[in-house]
């Protein structure tokens, strides 16, 4: 292993030994190792429950990943943070080919949430243990107090007329691409 | 300022400044603790600017998808992303994704909130140090 003390100040290689095997591993830039198992079956149980419930697992997942296992609060936000990458890019695919896409809204509010996106990981550099723990210790609050208002009587009804829509246009939006691909379909074979 | 937005040929306003104020703040503190902002953009969408749910499914991913590419490209090139912690991540979380939806579907989604809601809580005491949480 090659470690260099500091980006600026050139300094000498210094070689180390180690003697950790798998399914142990060390995780270079968080500078810490553990059995790999742990991590992710994390992340699979937390993942799967944030499914589950319609929101992202990171809110759970990174607190537990720092308090359980003490890795670094700018490297676990860094890496969580990718993974969703993904499955949001996936997501927009699918919408926006049955036109559940509304690109001014989107990239209205998008622009401005991109301006947050510069600033929150250079704050993030700023920003002690501690404070990153009370920030999100705050965060989480608030989210619960969203999770329990989403299930009072006057929320859920207005929210099961909205959903009923939700799911008509759906189903209109499968029909149109149907038509249209049946359409392309005859005039490839003509 | 109004936004017109348009969505299957009805037409609703939807307030832009508040969009904007709340989807930065929103962008801001989600990028500081690496996490995807969906939970909050939504209700900021449905509540705070008066749009259905049907118009934001789609709207709403796309604005969190510009603060998640900006967020992971910072902490990339700040050198903050740890690739083996990140593919470990985020092969639980693509496992997540095949048995998250086939588990929801038999559990009522109400008491799913009410669970995590009690659970986020603790946590959030708990990181909030605050006194006699176990």
């Amino acid at each position: 292993m090659v470690a260099v003390a500091n980006k600026e100040v050139k300094s000498d290689p210094i070689q180390l030994t180690h003697n950790i095997s798998f399914p142990k591993v060390y995780f270079p830039v968080a500078g810490t190792s553990t059995n790999m198992f742990g991590p992710l079956i994390l992340s699979f149980l937390i993942c799967t429950f944030g499914v589950i419930m319609g929101a992202g697992g990171g809110f759970i997942l990174n607190p537990l990943l720092i308090l359980i296992y003490g890795l670094p609060h700018g490297v676990v936000a860094g890496s969580v943070m990718p993974t969703v990458l993904f499955s949001q890019a996936s997501g927009i695919y699918n919408y926006s080919k049955i036109g559940f896409i509304n690109w001014k809204l989107g990239i209205g509010v998008g622009i401005f949430m991109l301006i947050g996106g510069f600033l929150g990981p250079l704050l993030n550099q700023f920003v002690t243990l501690e404070e990153y723990k009370f920030i999100f210790g705050i965060i989480l609050l608030i989210l619960a107090a969203l999770l329990l208002w989403q299930t009072t009587p006057g929320y859920i009804e207005k929210n099961k007329k909205e959903r009923a829509i939700l799911q008509e246009y759906l189903k209109r939006a499968k029909e149109a691409k149907e038509r249209k691909s049946k359409i392309g379909g005859e005039t490839y074979e003509a | 300022m109004k936004l017109k937005v348009e969505f299957w040929g009805q037409e609703f306003e939807a307030n832009m400044i508040i969009g904007a104020i709340g989807g930065f703040l929103i962008a801001v503190a989600s990028s500081l603790g690496g996490f995807g902002g969906g939970p909050f953009v939504v209700p900021l969408m449905t509540v705070i600017m008066g749009l259905p749910i049907y118009v934001v499914v789609g709207s709403s991913l796309l604005a969190i998808f510009f603060n998640t590419l900006m967020g992971s490209l910072r902490y990339f090139f700040f050198g903050q992303t740890d690739l083996l912690l990140f593919i470990v991540m985020a092969i639980g979380a693509v496992a997540a994704g095949f048995v998250g939806p086939r588990i929801a579907k038999r559990l009522s989604p109400v008491w799913v909130k009410r669970v995590a809601a009690i659970g986020i809580i603790y946590l959030g005491l708990k990181l909030l140090n605050v006194p006699f949480i176990p």
